[in-house]
């Protein structure tokens, strides 16, 4: 090697054009553009670039028009033989031609990842092509564009790992085919889609499916989940609907449970929570918590036996309106002994003027706890979204810091339009906390 | 598959025993062989012994390529573990070390990873990674700034 240059005496040794070309290939497209002024050497690199990202942050900062004519200018030159990644954010309406054409580009160029929304023009893209032909895609999100999967095994998809979904007619046919075809399925998100019935979904023999998310589908009348290597599922939609898991392996939870004219039963709630009481992370609404609170089925005040053993992390959002009070919360919290953290969220409630019931039946077994019913040994973190300063959120603050000896931090963020609705502070009760735990703190955002 | 031996020797004199398979992932030493000008030791000028063992390590988990579709994913998975155990310094080894010997797998799982990791770097810094000198003129570098000034109108707006 002659090392006859001083510049090759470099800490690492130089790299060679041709590799530092294929390096930035990689790049995002925006990047490489930017990398044009590196040397004379790299003005076309682009021209190679692999991963054609116009997402949501490209296109909310040029009209549409602008858009376009850059996307298109972009094609147009590329003459790169792979493109792994492309990813649109556009209003389709009256530039179909052109994203197709853009696509069939992405087909020749073995695409991996394909991400289309049209969510901008509120209108699916009736678009001719059939995605479940694609063989070499990893990654499939399609918002607001149309969706097809044929039952009789299409050659495509066999690679998917990814697949997100939103505002496409589904079927039960459908579905099937999805895990017929999507052996190494890792991920499935489904998002307002069009759905009637039943949603059933057997993933015995894909070992890969971890996570799942069913979200704002409120024609759906049963989910019922075989998966036995799911860690997460996230729902977000009615409690009325059914639900029948055998998630085992259910790391995390998330059951955003809303409240529809149709009343939902209890009984099924709690039958639900049954089925993933293992889980280390859970997110709910006031929904699971009313499910569970004392009532007289038989003449008897009584109330469902339950433990979250290995519950970790617990978030709560409530939603008017609830009869919910401190007293349900800690009777949940009370049945987690191993609770790390808790995060409660009323951004967009409000508790009444006055609690009746709490006053009357509650208030005392709570705050007279002399047997340490209540004890949270390992709470270390409690944050409360959507402070105001009323008074019954100060009762709760009084309960975490009285019952959680090992409490490390305790934040609570108060909405910047608080001063408008907030409560005359209680500055004596305050004080009376902060001689208890001193480690509030209280942010705005 | 013959399962002949070969030893590899680096730079600094360190050697690996390997299967003839695996020493074909490595192109260069895949054209010796049927150049016939093996005996069953090769001498790898341009890579030292730490660098070569990684190759090595790559091209024994991918010895087997082609195969299932899960295979496949399973791998994607290592490659991604065994890129996370190296810094930008060593990523930088590796790729001059993958286009001597001319692994292409490798070649272009090292590329990604680069590119992931400078990918928010501005242009001046990435010469500095690479050691690129800039031949523009101030007059011509501002003139193609100016050709995709929507890329760098969005550099500079922080990102939400």
């Amino acid at each position: 090697m002659s090392e006859s240059s001083n510049k090759q005496m470099k800490l690492i040794k130089r790299i060679p054009d041709d590799l530092v070309e294929c390096i930035l290939s990689f790049l995002p497209i925006q990047s490489i553009l930017q990398n044009r002024v590196l040397s004379k050497r790299f003005r076309d690199t682009w021209k190679q670039s692999r991963d054609l990202d116009f997402g949501e942050f490209f296109s909310v900062r040029h009209s549409q028009l602008e858009a376009v004519r850059i996307i298109e200018n972009i094609f147009n030159q590329h003459k790169g033989p792979e493109i792994n990644r492309f990813v649109l954010f556009l209003n389709h309406i009256g530039v179909e031609d052109k994203i197709l054409s853009w696509i069939s580009t992405c087909l020749r160029k073995n695409i991996k990842e394909l991400v289309l929304d049209f969510s901008r023009s509120k209108k699916v893209m009736e678009i001719p092509v059939d995605f479940s032909s694609i063989e070499t895609l990893t990654v499939l999100k399609l918002q607001w564009c149309k969706f097809e999967i044929p039952a009789n095994l299409p050659k495509g998809l066999r690679l998917l790992r990814t697949l997100s979904l939103m505002q496409t007619e589904l079927t039960k046919e459908m579905i099937d085919a999805i895990f017929n075809n999507c052996i190494h399925l890792e991920s499935l998100e489904l998002v307002k889609c069009q759905m009637y019935g039943i949603l059933s979904i057997y993933a015995h023999d894909h070992k890969k499916f971890k996570s799942l998310v069913v979200s704002s589908m409120p024609n759906l009348l049963c989910i019922v989940l075989h998966a036995p290597i799911l860690e997460s599922y996230k729902y977000d939609g009615y409690a009325r609907t059914i639900q029948v898991l055998r998630v085992n392996a259910l790391k995390e939870g998330e059951f955003h449970y809303n409240r529809s004219k149709s009343k939902h039963s209890s009984a099924m709630v709690v039958g639900t929570m049954r089925s993933y009481t293992a889980v280390h992370v859970l997110t709910t609404t006031n929904i699971l918590l009313e499910a569970l609170t004392y009532r007289y089925p038989g003449g008897k005040l009584e109330k469902p036996i339950f433990k979250f053993e290995n519950l970790r992390e617990f978030k709560i959002f409530l939603k008017a309106p609830t009869f919910c009070t401190l007293f349900d919360i800690a009777e949940f919290l009370k049945e987690c002994p191993k609770l790390e953290h808790v995060i409660i969220d009323i951004h967009n409630f409000t508790f009444g003027p006055q609690l009746y019931f709490w006053e009357m039946h509650q208030k005392g077994q709570i705050q007279n706890n002399s047997n340490n019913n209540y004890l949270l040994k390992c709470l270390t973190d409690v944050k409360i979204i959507g402070y105001k300063g009323h008074w019954h959120e100060l009762d709760i603050v009084e309960f975490f810091v009285k019952n959680a000896p090992s409490l490390k931090r305790l934040e609570l963020e108060m909405p910047k339009n608080a001063k408008n609705i907030a409560h005359t502070p209680d500055y004596a009760r305050i004080n009376f906390i902060k001689n208890i735990f001193s480690g509030i703190k209280v942010t705005e955002v | 598959m013959s399962s002949n031996k070969i030893v590899l020797t680096s730079s600094d004199g360190e050697s690996f025993e390997v299967e003839e398979v695996v020493a074909r992932k490595l192109q260069i030493v895949g054209h010796m062989i049927e150049d016939d000008c093996v005996i069953n030791e090769i001498p790898l000028q341009n890579v030292t012994g730490d660098i070569l063992s990684m190759v090595i390590e790559y091209c024994k988990t991918h010895v087997d390529e082609e195969e299932s579709e899960e295979a496949q994913t399973k791998l994607k998975t290592w490659d991604k573990e065994f890129m996370k155990k190296f810094d930008l310094k060593t990523h930088l080894k590796i790729i001059l070390a993958a286009n001597y010997l001319n692994v292409k797998g490798l070649l272009d799982l090292v590329s990604q990873t680069i590119a992931d990791n400078i990918k928010d770097y501005t242009p001046e810094k990435i010469r500095e990674v690479f050691g690129v000198e800039n031949d523009y003129t101030e007059e011509e570098e501002a003139e193609v700034r100016k050709e995709n000034a929507w890329a760098f109108d969005e550099a500079d707006t922080p990102k939400p």
